[in-house]
């Protein structure tokens, strides 16, 4: 599988939306942050680091679905799966090289987006008033787990329906109704005046939702251990694999 | 003989549609077998199976010896080359990067033999010019360049001459031919382009709905497709030795049935005939193309 993947990753490299993806993570939380400065020079006020580190966790999400299904649909429709078949390689290790190409695409971009997001607080914030680095260090460490996890499940639904619209329609879909559901869960269970109004079943599913779902982790704050964080992506990774190999042996290529 | 492929009663159905109704078909070792069809005959089907793009609803099939069932046909697989309808290729890089990702792909050990190929499909001087702005014609070039990567033992090959120019189409002919005799490569090269196939293949497959109706080599089907004259006698034994005294090529279908291949002088024949005391019933002259003997084949002139 070690060849499969080293090639799928020849592939990753040359291709020219992943590397338009990549100066997208990089370049966002720079326009971003100047953005806000902007703002904030009009308030006669400082731009505080924690604005800046919570800006591309709320367009994560689309961002690495955009990108992973694009590039992972491409591989179906231009014959590149076709290829590996006829020449060989078993399906489950397809399956397993492209789930990997996915979760690896997506880690990259968040540590780019990190890596970006650490240089503009130095140089354009005035630091962190309530994060401490140990803090900040827990807060990467999820945004890398969530993209990985949100990386293989993308995959997954690419390597389940091929390269046909479906994958761009259901990835889009999930990461928007994620989307939807992280402002309605933030906003029952953290409001911004008064107390949690929630209770019973509803507060409980809320909870779960918050405490183990890894789109919940794209708020902008680590509300919850990181174990759970882990918890909840290995759990997403666990089911888009074992969903997806068996469905992929048996899926009848054109 | 040694087969490269022998389908066995092979049948593929998609819902209610029958793409391959219980094919057999067997393709020697070091031929280039010419699968003939009309659209929706069920050949892409078949390459599809063969490939194990798909998997066959009936029947079974042997590659390299390897049956279906054996869990060590894929490891065979690796023997072989293809281009299944549209050649598998990124467009967004170069030639050369394409081989180079099949090469990684293959997990073969150095990129030596990379501009070699190049060069053997005529794409040696495209430099950094990307697959997305090839012509048809040298995607196909490329595409069988990259069934080439890792010297296969057998390549399949579905319309190769599609979208080439006539130059094109000679080079990849000779390309075919060229390595079919150098290295012995086996081909399967489904086409419905029977001029094109004929300068190539060695063995024939004809495919009609879903089954392989007719397979010959290229010699009976040249014999098929020859001039000659059908003459219908009272003793084939006689007419053997009146030909063979004349020195004309013939074949003896049966005992009342005959080809002769060669322009006769019809007197003089029936003179010579009846001194040998020979009686012709009927003489009748042959001159099938290789299309009328495909439509012959597949069911006449509704296929025309």
């Amino acid at each position: 599988m070690r060849r499969v993947l080293y090639a799928d990753m020849f592939n990753v490299f040359k291709n020219k939306v992943f590397q338009g993806s990549i100066a997208l993570t990089v370049l966002y939380p720079l326009m971003e942050a100047l953005l806000f400065k902007l703002i904030y020079r009009f308030l006669d006020a400082e731009l505080p680091g924690e604005d800046v580190i919570t800006a591309y966790s709320s367009i994560a999400s689309i961002v690495i679905t955009a990108t992973i299904i694009f590039l992972l649909v491409n591989d179906f429709s231009d014959g590149a799966i076709r290829n590996k078949i006829i020449n060989g390689v078993k399906r489950n290790h397809i399956a397993l090289s492209s789930i990997l190409t996915g979760a690896i695409i997506s880690g990259l971009m968040c540590m780019s987006t990190c890596i970006s997001q650490t240089i503009v607080i130095r140089f354009l914030t005035t630091g962190f008033s309530s994060l401490n680095p140990r803090d900040v260090s827990l807060y990467y460490t999820a945004q890398f787990a969530v993209s990985i996890a949100v990386g293989v499940l993308m995959s997954s639904i690419v390597i389940v329906f091929g390269g046909t619209i479906i994958p761009y329609f259901l990835g889009l879909v999930i990461a928007f109704l994620f989307r939807v559901a992280n402002l309605m869960v933030t906003d029952k269970l953290y409001p911004q005046d008064g107390h949690v109004m929630i209770t019973g079943m509803r507060l409980l599913i809320y909870n779960i939702y918050d405490r183990f779902c890894p789109f919940s982790y794209f708020t902008g704050t680590l509300n919850h251990p990181l174990k759970d964080c882990f918890i909840g992506c290995g759990v997403l990774i666990a089911i888009s694999i074992l969903i997806t190999l068996p469905v992929f042996k048996r899926k009848e290529l054109k | 003989m040694e087969y490269i492929f022998k389908a066995n009663n092979l049948t593929k159905t998609y819902k209610r549609f029958t793409a391959l109704n219980g094919l057999s078909m067997n393709i020697k070792r070091g031929s280039i077998y010419g699968f003939v069809g009309k659209n929706g005959a069920g050949k892409t089907t078949l390459i599809r199976l063969l490939t194990g793009l798909q998997k066959p609803t009936s029947g079974t099939y042997e590659l390299f010896g390897k049956d279906l069932s054996d869990p060590t046909l894929i490891k065979e697989r690796r023997r072989i080359g293809a281009v299944v309808e549209t050649p598998a290729l990124y467009k967004d890089m170069t030639a050369r990067d394409n081989l180079i990702q099949q090469y990684l792909m293959l997990g073969l050990p150095s990129f030596a033999g990379l501009d070699d190929l190049l060069k053997l499909v005529g794409l040696a001087d495209t430099g950094k010019k990307k697959v997305r702005n090839f012509s048809l014609g040298m995607r196909q070039r490329l595409g069988l360049a990259v069934a080439l990567c890792g010297d296969p033992d057998f390549i399949i090959l579905d319309e190769p001459t599609n979208g080439l120019d006539p130059q094109g189409i000679i080079e990849i002919r000779e390309l075919i031919l060229k390595l079919n005799r150098e290295k012995g490569i086996t081909f399967l090269i489904s086409s419905h382009i029977l001029d094109e196939l004929s300068r190539l293949a060695t063995d024939y497959g004809f495919i009609d709905s879903g089954r392989i109706v007719k397979e010959m080599s290229a010699e009976e089907l040249r014999n098929e497709c020859r001039k000659s004259v059908r003459m219908k006698v009272s003793d084939t034994k006689i007419l053997a030795k009146i030909m063979d005294d004349m020195g004309i090529e013939y074949s003896v279908l049966n005992e009342s049935y005959a080809d002769v291949y060669a322009d006769l002088n019809f007197s003089k024949v029936a003179e010579i005939f009846a001194k040998e005391n020979c009686t012709i019933f009927t003489m009748e002259e042959r001159d099938e193309s290789l299309e009328s003997f495909y439509l012959s084949l597949i069911g006449g002139e509704e296929h025309a």
